[in-house]
């Protein structure tokens, strides 16, 4: 995984959390998972087609998107619902769609599938096959994990 | 014509499952699902990318992935074991099967379309959300437990390709 690329994920994910009015401050402690990863509770995916291939996911627990769909809202919720899931969904198409502008700039070409969500409780996700970097920020609504996996064809 | 597709892969899959398991398999009629969507505590997630995009969700209870497993290793006269030692992923040899005819039916005429490799997603009360609002859902009922397949296609065609 070249640090070039990477490096547009946690700037996408920095630039477009900030315009949306949240405070953001990358974690110290980066890190290589394989294997398992725990998604907290709630998780939005897409994958990375075109010039570099790969899968990225930003997960989160149920209780901090609840705090956070409300405030991108600017409504109360108390549960996860369409609403909230909907939120999510548009959180994840914003990043990775902003990460993938990011790398058009640098002549790397890729496109994204649809995002997709999930909810639940004790969600893991396997991740045999691949390595994933994952990148924790906290925020003023709760901590999110960013997790990019991406190589070239 | 996609209607008759579907029911197509519905007849494959089954006779899929059917030889690869030696399983007695049962198809119930295919339903539209509103999101978000409940999906049991084991899913596999494919995407459909090319001509048409979509998404495949493959999910069985945690319970049916242990008999599916173990019929799987009976079938192919491997021990469970032995499966676990050569790092073999069974239910995703099955998820692979079962998807792999989908490929097959939709690429027939037109070889446009490719699937991506499946993410596991294990947890309780899934449910998943994603637009458009609506799926298809196919059910299939075996002695180990009912696989349900959620099917969501688009016509988006990528900007890629053109």
């Amino acid at each position: 995984m070249e640090v070039k690329v990477i490096n547009q994920f946690i700037i996408a994910f920095t630039e477009v959390l900030e315009s949306i009015g949240l405070e953001t401050t990358r974690a110290k402690n980066l890190t290589l998972t394989k294997e398992v990863i725990d998604a907290k509770g709630s998780l939005v995916l897409i994958e990375i087609l075109g010039k570099f291939e790969g899968k990225c996911f930003i997960t989160m627990t149920n209780e901090d998107l609840i705090t956070f769909a409300g405030k991108m809202n600017m409504e109360q919720f108390t549960e996860i619902n369409d609403m909230v899931l909907s939120t999510f969904c548009e959180i994840g198409n914003m990043v990775f769609g902003r990460a993938i502008s990011l790398l058009g700039k640098h002549k790397y070409m890729c496109d994204i599938t649809t995002p997709i969500v999930f909810s639940g409780t004790d969600v893991i996700i396997e991740t045999k096959r691949y390595n994933y970097i994952t990148v924790p920020f906290e925020t003023n609504v709760g901590k999110l994990i960013l997790c990019v996996s991406i190589e070239k064809k | 014509m996609i209607g008759n597709k579907f029911n197509e892969f519905q007849a494959v899959t089954v006779k899929v499952i059917k030889t690869f398991l030696k399983f007695d398999v049962q198809n119930k009629p295919m339903i539209d699902v509103a999101k978000p969507v409940k999906l049991f505590d084991v899913s596999a997630i494919i995407n459909i990318i090319g001509k048409f995009r979509g998404l495949i969700i493959v999910t069985i209870e945690s319970s049916t992935e242990e008999k599916l497993v173990k019929r799987f290793c009976e079938v192919n006269n491997i021990t469970f074991e032995k499966a676990k030692d050569k790092n073999i992923n069974v239910i995703g040899e099955i998820i692979n099967m079962i998807v792999g005819n989908f490929f097959t039916v939709f690429n027939k005429e037109d070889k446009n379309i490719d699937l991506t490799s499946p993410n596991f997603i294990k947890g309780k009360n899934l449910t998943y959300f994603s637009n458009p609002a609506k799926a298809k859902q196919l059910s299939f009922s075996t002695p180990a437990g009912d696989i349900n397949i959620v099917i969501e296609l688009a016509g988006y065609k990528s900007i890629l390709s053109t």
